[in-house]
């Protein structure tokens, strides 16, 4: 789902020659020098500038502290780390919007819960969203757009029609007016609300790539000599489009990140006491005049995630452009 | 027999909800005004770590709670300073009021501050607690307290021109009869029929005996006196344009952004001097959602007062003012208290250990600090105030406090019991749904209620959060009973009239069953959201109106608030505190006076009166 | 290019009508009876009532014949009533679309304005170390969310510095430009951080593109300074991308200026229906969604058209 379309770069087949000359890569528009096997992944990832190192570091980062905050609840909070639902005041241990201490590294929120265990626990939320629409999107986008991209006619006139109305809604609108109304807070619904939002875009995207690639030579010498088209999508097709939609999912996942956090930030998330990052910066605003610290935390947080998110996603898809460029 | 119970039901309902679900508020607060009014503050009940030992945190907590001022309101007390003519005011409100028509839409707080500059009523309230002349000059009533005559003041205009006499009582009848607010009220205050005696007598017919009847003129609902003339031609555009009879007249509305009132230059009231009201040339009213701007708005002179029923909001203000702010702190909290009911009718709530296990594990100082209200908020122990006329200390000790061992026990004797009412097997959890509005303090509220109740570990608590419409109609239920599905749901108690207001409609027969029962046919209320009734104590409640010695009454509500003590079927967090503030040159919110030269009740709920206010040179 | 025209029409028109269905039809799903909603809770009981006002609203007509009137009202302009303000939706929106506009206006001049100079002089500086810095400056703009932002700037420009208000707006025909603007400016930017970000970018990549054409190169031969290069014949090719990409923030902004405005308590179209959606307002919340779900499409649909107009290579044909 992109609020902003082909502003976020993703080539759109329906702009006659592409708005895409900036950012989908034309080998001017990157500094470093092009041209690069690019055999394993663990040779791409030494070729990454210093930063989006960093930036694949913090996501890696956030996945296991993720996965760990659920090992821990199905544990019974056995691993160490402290419980985000303790209210310190109550029973003692912390108190309220509590700077660092040795016992809360990050400090205390409203409530004297631990801060950096509420940031862990609130990755998760941010994660399952980013995951399902990524999966989505590459999924049943990416296989619709392909199918449509290369069987054309008037499926694809019905399909692109039908993406054409679900991005017609502002996304945030739309997720408001179905949140409200249906009251969903389950992680798993609004998570599928989400990925079911995002495909239409992923169905541009494969579709516009299906339909450069299928013009390519291997694949009409492939047609000539008469092999299934089924075969020719899976084998030839599929797997050439795939790199830019996931270059493209890494973005969207910031995005769909930040609507998430708004979301929540509203109060139309999961249910509290769940954490998340969005209901943390809420809660923090009460007492913003005395400090901005239980804001700081998960406002970091969350754009440290979308910052390498992002980065991510540009350096791939400089190396896509370039892969594609030299062929 | 289905019309009597209508009849019965509609009035108790509109009171009861709308005092109970609204904001701290006075009678005419109806429950679907905005969203932001409520600032509940639970009950806190002292927890201890799970270890044996007894941690310093529980005494510090301990501390906060007793340690609150005993009456933090600001005192009312008469203006001194000579009155000057001329200036204009701004004030920031909490919300926007979504309709002015006082029988039609409901209006809490912020509202009312809107409402009560263009539209006067029949009542007022006096210091003392006692209801004094306004519009209504004089009144008595006949042996059985079923005839009420008012006297009415004479050469009242409306802003529209019109004369205001007996007749425009009886035409405002028609329309209240079927008011969305006021049916209910009426139908509470039994009135059958509104008669002009002579052009400015009239007679208030009821049903059925009320001693104090007056009181439900004091609210807008019912009292409120509007042009029904103007209502009848344009219904809808009244409620942007109410015509009254009040110190000023609607300017300008301009929804969510400002709303102007001007001075009525043919107001019916002078200063004791002799000099006409009001004093100010305007008011505007600023609906500002937002708190910490609100109170911006105030420091940095672009609003000259504000309105806050929040306690951060007041810690936030009183903080200003001790680092050098020139502002006035008006503060109330009256006997609107936050809390909460059970559901009595269905399992595990309709056990009394569930009930007051759960009550005595709530930490209500605990939460009222979480919503950094300490100092500010008081506990609550039962409907009033400890400065209202009806508090009782008996009662104060009778509530169950905060003993978390205790609720534990409680709780524990439940589980563990083979006949349990909820018929889950011996050591089972209890499952306990809590739900509350999606209001910010009430969020943070009931995050910490959970805490506690499952800190005892037999109490699976699950939250959730419906809109204000929906959480009131989850208290509401269905036809025919009303029994409503909900479990621990948040709502909020009592107001500053006269407890048979609200006592007498929350308490009836929650069922026609249960009416029929004990010979009440057709008594019932669909607005007894705790579904508890008691058939002592609603005999009290019926003998309270009965008769008008405050000695008697007091013994009786006395013995009421006993019952609610013994039974919990609420509980409680915390008294609603509300503050007026404003630049320390605007004089006349406190200490206006009523016609009669008596003192007025000031700022209840944080409800300004616009007529004597005046900014000093 | 007629063809085209009608074609674009014909959809337009299609993917509005879907729009209105989807948003009927979710509305029509909302679990519970409306008549409820529209009483207050102490007439719930009289069962009367509630059919009559039923029957007023013909609210027991079936779907499609809703779902009918519903269009035609609105095709007249006519969204219908709220049932918990009893305000009528389409005077609502009324009210509220100025502020709205505005603010996605003054987000799009601010990202469109500031990206000029910044993308310029950064294809200018290709690789140079100002190009790096704004290069991290965008990523990170692009990627705080815009309610994040717009804490912060309350928190640094109001409560720190005092700049500025942070609540409230002043209406031009009240109090003025200048008024104005000051109650706009903040959230106008928070809003405008990441659409500037992504010009930006876009801005340099054209550029750098265009500065590497042969033409350019012969202006250079020429002995033109590189300026009078970059603001003459550089600059130009690459507007057709903006413009463009400014008309469809600007449609996307429309929808997005949601959590800003209940941020800084703006009455815009979005905090209507944040407190419709908190009061559950069905009529509002459906009305303002088709509202801005319409001015959405016709907004890229006007960009789309602008772009075929535009473009030299099919103006030439």
């Amino acid at each position: 789902m992109s609020e902003s379309k082909d502003i976020t770069g993703s080539p759109d087949a329906n702009r006659p020659l592409g708005v895409d000359r900036g950012l989908h890569g034309t080998p001017h528009s990157n500094p470093t020098p092009a041209a690069s096997n690019g055999n394993g992944r663990l040779s791409a990832v030494k070729e990454m500038p210093f930063l989006v190192k960093c930036a694949l570091f913090w996501l890696i980062f956030i996945v296991f502290a993720a996965i760990y905050t659920r090992l821990d609840r199905l544990f019974g909070q056995a691993l160490p780390l402290q419980d985000p639902f303790y209210q310190g005041f109550l029973f003692g241990g912390a108190s309220p919007v509590e700077g660092p201490s040795l016992d809360h590294v990050l400090g205390t929120d409203i409530l004297s819960r631990d801060n950096l265990s509420r940031l862990l626990h609130g990755a998760w939320v941010s994660l399952i969203v980013a995951i399902t629409v990524i999966s989505f999107g590459i999924v049943f986008g990416g296989l619709l757009g392909a199918f449509v991209g290369y069987a054309r006619g008037r499926w694809e006139t019905l399909v692109m029609a039908i993406m054409d109305v679900v991005l017609a809604f502002p996304p945030l609108v739309l997720l408001l007016a179905l949140v409200a109304i249906y009251k969903v807070r389950s992680l798993p619904v609004i998570a599928l609300v989400f990925g079911v939002l995002s495909v239409p875009t992923y169905v541009r995207i494969a579709r516009a790539n299906t339909l450069g690639v299928a013009s390519r030579e291997f694949v009409q010498a492939a047609e000539a000599i008469g092999t299934k088209r089924v075969w020719i999508l899976f084998r030839e097709i599929i797997p050439n489009i795939l790199p830019s939609l996931f270059a493209y999912a890494l973005i969207n996942a910031g995005f769909v990140i930040v609507i998430e956090g708004t979301l929540s930030y509203l109060g139309l998330s999961v249910q509290v006491p769940e954490p998340t990052w969005g209901n943390m910066i809420n809660e923090g605003r009460r007492d913003i005049r005395r400090t901005i610290l239980p804001i700081f935390w998960p406002a970091s947080f969350l754009t440290l995630t979308v910052v390498s998110l992002n980065m991510l996603g540009d350096w791939f898809q400089q190396r896509v452009a370039i892969r594609s460029s030299s062929l | 027999m289905k019309k009597s119970w209508l009849k019965l039901i509609a009035p108790l309902f509109a009171i009861a909800l709308i005092g109970a679900a609204c904001g701290g508020s006075d009678s005419d607060s109806e429950s679907s005004s905005s969203s932001d009014t409520e600032s509940s503050t639970e009950t806190e009940t002292e927890t201890e770590t799970e270890t044996t030992e007894a941690p310093e945190a529980e005494d510090d907590v301990l501390e906060a709670g007793t340690e609150a001022e005993g009456d933090v309101d600001t005192e009312v007390e008469a203006v001194v300073e000579e009155s000057s003519y001329g200036g204009d005011i701004i004030i920031g409100l909490e919300a926007e009021a979504t309709g002015l028509r006082s029988w039609e839409d409901g209006c809490s707080s912020p509202c009312l501050v809107m409402m009560k500059a263009m539209i006067d009523t029949m009542v007022e309230r006096r210091a003392d607690g006692t209801y004094g002349p306004w519009l209504a000059k004089s009144w008595s009533s006949n042996e059985g307290y079923t005839e009420w005559t008012f006297e009415l003041q004479e050469g009242v205009l409306f802003h529209n021109g019109y004369s205001f006499n007996a007749k425009t009582l009886v035409d405002m009848f028609e329309l209240q009869k079927v008011g969305a607010i006021s049916a209910g009220i009426v139908s509470a205050a039994k009135v059958a029929e509104v008669v002009a005696v002579d052009n400015y007598t009239v007679k208030y017919v009821l049903s059925g005996a009320h001693s104090a009847f007056p009181s439900f003129l004091y609210g807008v609902g019912l009292g409120g006196v509007f042009e029904p003339n103007a209502a009848n031609e344009d219904f809808d555009g009244f409620s942007m344009n109410p015509i009254g009879t009040g110190p000023f007249m609607m300017d300008k509305r301009d929804l969510d952004n400002e709303t102007i009132v001007v001075r009525n230059p043919n107001y019916w009231m002078s200063d004791g001097d002799g000099n006409q009201l009001p004093y100010l040339d305007s008011v505007a009213f600023r609906p500002i959602p937002d708190e910490g701007t609100r109170l911006d708005s105030l420091l940095s002179g672009t609003t000259n007062m504000m309105q806050t029923l929040r306690q951060g909001t007041i810690r936030d203000a009183r903080a200003a003012k001790e680092d050098g702010a020139d502002i006035t702190l008006l503060e109330f909290q009256g006997n609107n208290v936050g809390g909460g009911m059970f559901n009595n009718s269905i399992a595990p709530y309709d056990d009394v250990r569930v009930r007051k296990g759960l009550t005595q594990m709530n930490n209500q100082d605990a939460v009222i600090e979480a919503l950094g209200g300490t100092g500010i908020s008081l506990p609550g122990s039962q409907w009033f105030s400890p400065d209202s006329p009806w508090y009782s200390e008996k009662a104060a000790a009778a509530w169950p406090n905060f003993d978390f061992d205790a609720g534990k026990a409680l709780l524990a004797e439940y589980v563990n019991d083979p006949d349990r009412s909820d018929g889950r097997a011996v050591g089972d959890k209890i499952e306990v749904e809590l739900s509350c509005p999606p209001d910010p303090t009430l969020i943070l509220a009931m995050q910490v209620i959970e805490q506690l109740w499952s800190a005892s570990g037999m109490v699976d608590v699950n939250l959730t959060n419906y809109d204000q419409q929906t959480h009131i109609n989850y208290a509401l239920g269905a036809p025919p009973d009303f029994n409503g599905s909900h479990g621990a749901h948040c709502w909020r108690w009592s107001s500053n009239d006269d407890p048979s207001t609200f006592l007498n409609t929350q308490f009836a027969p929650p069922t026609l069953g249960i009416a029929a029962a004990y010979g009440l046919d057709g008594i019932f209320s669909p607005i007894n959201f705790p579904n508890y009734f008691d058939i002592e104590m609603f005999g009290w409640l019926v003998g309270a109106i009965s008769t008008d010695a405050f000695e008697e009454r007091y013994a009786l509500y006395e013995m009421v608030m006993l019952r609610l003590a013994r039974d919990v079927p609420v509980w409680y967090s915390g008294h609603t505190a509300t503050l007026l503030a404003a630049e320390s040159n605007i004089l006349g919110v406190n200490g206006w006076l009523l016609p009669d030269g008596s003192l007025g009740a000031g700022f209840p709920s944080a409800v300004a009166r616009w007529g004597q206010v005046f900014i000093q040179n | 290019m007629g063809k085209i025209l009608a074609a674009r029409l014909a959809r337009l028109v299609a993917t509005l009508f879907a729009v209105s269905l989807l948003t009927f039809l979710l509305v029509e799903q909302l679990p519970g009876d409306p008549v409820t909603a529209l009483l207050p809770p102490e007439a719930l009981h009289d069962l009367e009532t509630m059919e009559r006002i039923r029957t007023e609203l013909k609210l027991d007509d079936p779907a499609l014949v809703r779902y009918g009137r519903w269009v035609t009202d609105a095709l007249q302009g006519d969204l219908g009533k709220s049932y918990i303000t009893d305000q009528r939706v389409a005077d609502a929106i009324r009210d509220r679309i100025p502020i709205t506009i505005e603010l996605a206006l003054l987000a799009t001049v601010i990202a469109a304005v500031l990206a000029v100079p910044i993308g310029a002089f950064s294809a200018y500086r290709e690789g140079g170390r100002f190009d790096r810095v704004l290069s991290g400056f965008t990523t990170a703009a692009l990627s705080i969310p815009a309610f994040v932002a717009a804490i912060f700037f309350i928190w640094l420009f109001t409560l720190k510095f005092n700049w500025l208000p942070s609540t409230g707006w002043n209406r031009i025909t009240d109090k003025g430009l200048l008024a104005n603007l000051k109650t706009a400016v903040l959230p106008a930017s928070a809003l405008a951080l990441a659409p500037l970000a992504i010009n930006a970018r876009l801005i340099r990549a054209d550029m750098i593109g265009t500065l590497k054409e042969d033409y350019i190169l012969s202006a250079r031969a020429k002995g033109l300074r590189s300026r009078y290069i970059l603001m003459r014949h550089a600059l130009r090719p690459s507007s057709l991308t903006a413009i463009t990409i400014f008309g469809l923030q600007f449609g996307a902004l429309i929808g997005g200026t949601v959590v800003i405005e209940t941020i800084f308590a703006l009455p815009g179209l979005g905090t209507r229906l944040i407190s419709g959606i908190y009061q559950r307002d069905v009529m509002m919340i459906q009305g303002i969604t088709l509202f801005v779900a319409t001015v959405y499409v016709v907004v890229n649909l006007f960009v789309d058209l602008l772009y075929l107009l535009l473009d030299p290579r099919i103006r030439r044909q």
